[in-house]
């Protein structure tokens, strides 16, 4: 049977450097750039009927405001569309991806983010890595990608993901790393909701969320992150703006004098761990996930929940992403 | 030469063509086959071959695919897939028609279709590229033959090699009545 062509609304934020035959590089800066951007993936009008959005180009600085403005399109146009694939760039890749999907709980529409081994303003410092990776793998990878990407996205997926190399892989359960000149993404609990060989293989019974759709608006990043192999000791008065403290813990507890700063602050303080439980009650204890989502979570829960309730929603599996092993 | 074979159905066309190709001793990786090496990737292949009744999702997820990575595609399909609009289209649409090939066949013309397919693929230009590495061990006294040939022409030794074999290649009969058989499975 003939394949009915879904809609699917592609949006560009970084993350676009592609390669045409001539080996030129091209990425979109401005809109009057997709055009010729476009035709060195003419495959993509096979998959899909695509609608072109450039939300923001290669030099703009990405940051968690960037992927509140993308919820946000997203939450307004999902019904006009089958699915949504953002175009980031590799670095920005987790964190838009863990944003989207605690912004956006249980949306009935999938949502796949994926990108460029290279991204940003050609500069000839990249040159070389552009060179090496071109003779490495044969380009940048954004072709193969955005053509897998397309692909899932017409798929029923459970939760926004990221589609980079040949694994689906949850955003929530996503952790990228840059080995010998390029980026791999992996999944932390080697859980993959598809795996690319000889086409697509998903993992069984993808379904979307049967809870009710949870559109939320903001994050808060008004959050102060510690690392407690370093002295707390910026001064009290100076920390009026955040909202809640954030301490990356490699020890297995706090000295006394770190935990008397922290109590004097009055605010809300997480210690994350990926598996080192805490025992201290002033303290919420924040484990079973990425440091990504640990840090998106807070945020999430900071602008969106009630103070009382915030121990006990950080300690709860929000959007399935306590890490199984 | 190494295919990637999709077939839609499972019917005695796919079966025969997965057959056939195994008899013209091409390697080929196939939705069909039971047990794939993992990791199996249309970038190892030559070329992708499908064998569908119209453009499904898998179907045009492998001709993207295999348009994305400039590899030629034989499209094989029935009567009503020739008439289908979507494979019309892509059959008109010049950035696929140098290297998508869609033909009608049935359980006659099936074989000699493949076998015109993989003669093509054989001659392309593309394989005529300086892109197998190759390490040769000569003899002290052939590499002074070598460095003095070379020296002689005002040419690389590498160059004169490859010329050499060249004019053997195209004088070879025995070896052109090898390549006229070859694919033409038994």
């Amino acid at each position: 049977m003939a394949k009915v062509k879904k809609k699917i609304c592609l949006l560009l934020a970084g993350g676009t450097w592609t390669m045409d035959k001539a080996k030129h590089m091209l990425s979109v800066n401005q809109t009057d750039d997709i055009d010729a951007w476009l035709k060195t993936m003419p495959e993509l009008s096979i998959l899909s009927d695509l609608e072109i959005r450039l939300i923001y180009n290669e030099e703009e600085k990405l940051d968690f405001k960037s992927w509140e403005n993308i919820a946000s399109f997203i939450a307004k146009n999902h019904q006009k569309y089958d699915g949504f694939v953002l175009v980031t760039k590799s670095e920005q890749l987790v964190p838009a991806t863990v944003t989207l999907n605690f912004l956006l709980q249980n949306l009935s529409t999938s949502i796949v983010v994926t990108g460029s081994q290279m991204a940003g303003l050609q500069t000839k410092e990249k040159k070389d890595a552009m060179q090496y990776l071109v003779a490495q793998q044969g380009g940048l990878g954004l072709r193969s990608n955005l053509i897998n990407a397309v692909q899932v996205v017409c798929e029923t997926l459970p939760q926004p993901a990221i589609m980079f190399g040949s694994r689906l892989i949850a955003g929530v359960k996503a952790q990228l790393e840059y080995q010998q000149g390029k980026y791999i993404l992996a999944s932390v609990d080697e859980n993959y909701l598809a795996k690319i060989d000889f086409g697509i293989t998903f993992k069984q019974d993808l379904q979307h969320s049967k809870k009710a759709i949870q559109i939320f608006k903001n994050i808060n990043q008004d959050i102060l992150i510690l690392d407690d192999r370093l002295p707390f000791d910026l001064e009290i008065k100076c920390l009026d703006k955040y909202k809640a403290i954030f301490v990356n813990m490699h020890d297995e507890e706090l000295s006394i004098k770190q935990k008397k700063y922290l109590q004097s602050l009055d605010k809300p303080v997480i210690l994350y761990h990926i598996n080192q439980i805490f025992t201290d009650n002033d303290f919420i204890n924040l484990i079973g996930c990425t440091q990504d989502v640990a840090l998106v979570k807070t945020m999430w829960a900071i602008a969106n929940i009630a103070p009382n309730d915030l121990a006990k929603v950080l300690k709860s599996n929000i959007v399935d992403e306590f890490i199984n092993v | 030469m190494v295919i990637y074979f999709y077939s839609q159905t499972k019917d005695e066309i796919g079966k025969g063509i997965l057959q056939y190709l195994r008899k013209a001793q091409v390697e080929v990786f196939s939705n069909l086959n039971t047990k794939n090496p993992t990791n199996t990737s249309l970038s190892e292949a030559d070329a992708l071959l499908i064998y569908s009744k119209g453009l499904d999702e898998d179907s045009s997820y492998f001709v993207a695919l295999a348009m994305s990575e400039n590899k030629p595609v034989l499209f094989l399909t029935d009567i009503q897939g020739v008439k289908s609009k979507t494979l019309k289209n892509l059959q008109e649409n010049k950035n696929f028609t140098d290297k998508v090939e869609i033909a009608q066949c049935n359980l006659q013309s099936v074989n000699d279709i493949i076998l015109k397919f993989l003669q093509k693929l054989d001659q392309d230009s593309g394989r005529d590229m300086f892109n197998v590495k190759y390490t040769l061990r000569v003899s002290a006294k052939m590499s002074d033959y070598l460095d003095w040939k070379a020296k002689q022409i005002g040419a690389r030794k590498a160059d004169w090699l490859r010329n050499m074999i060249s004019e053997k290649l195209q004088d070879d009969q025995e070896y052109h009545n090898f390549l006229n058989k070859k694919y033409k499975a038994q």
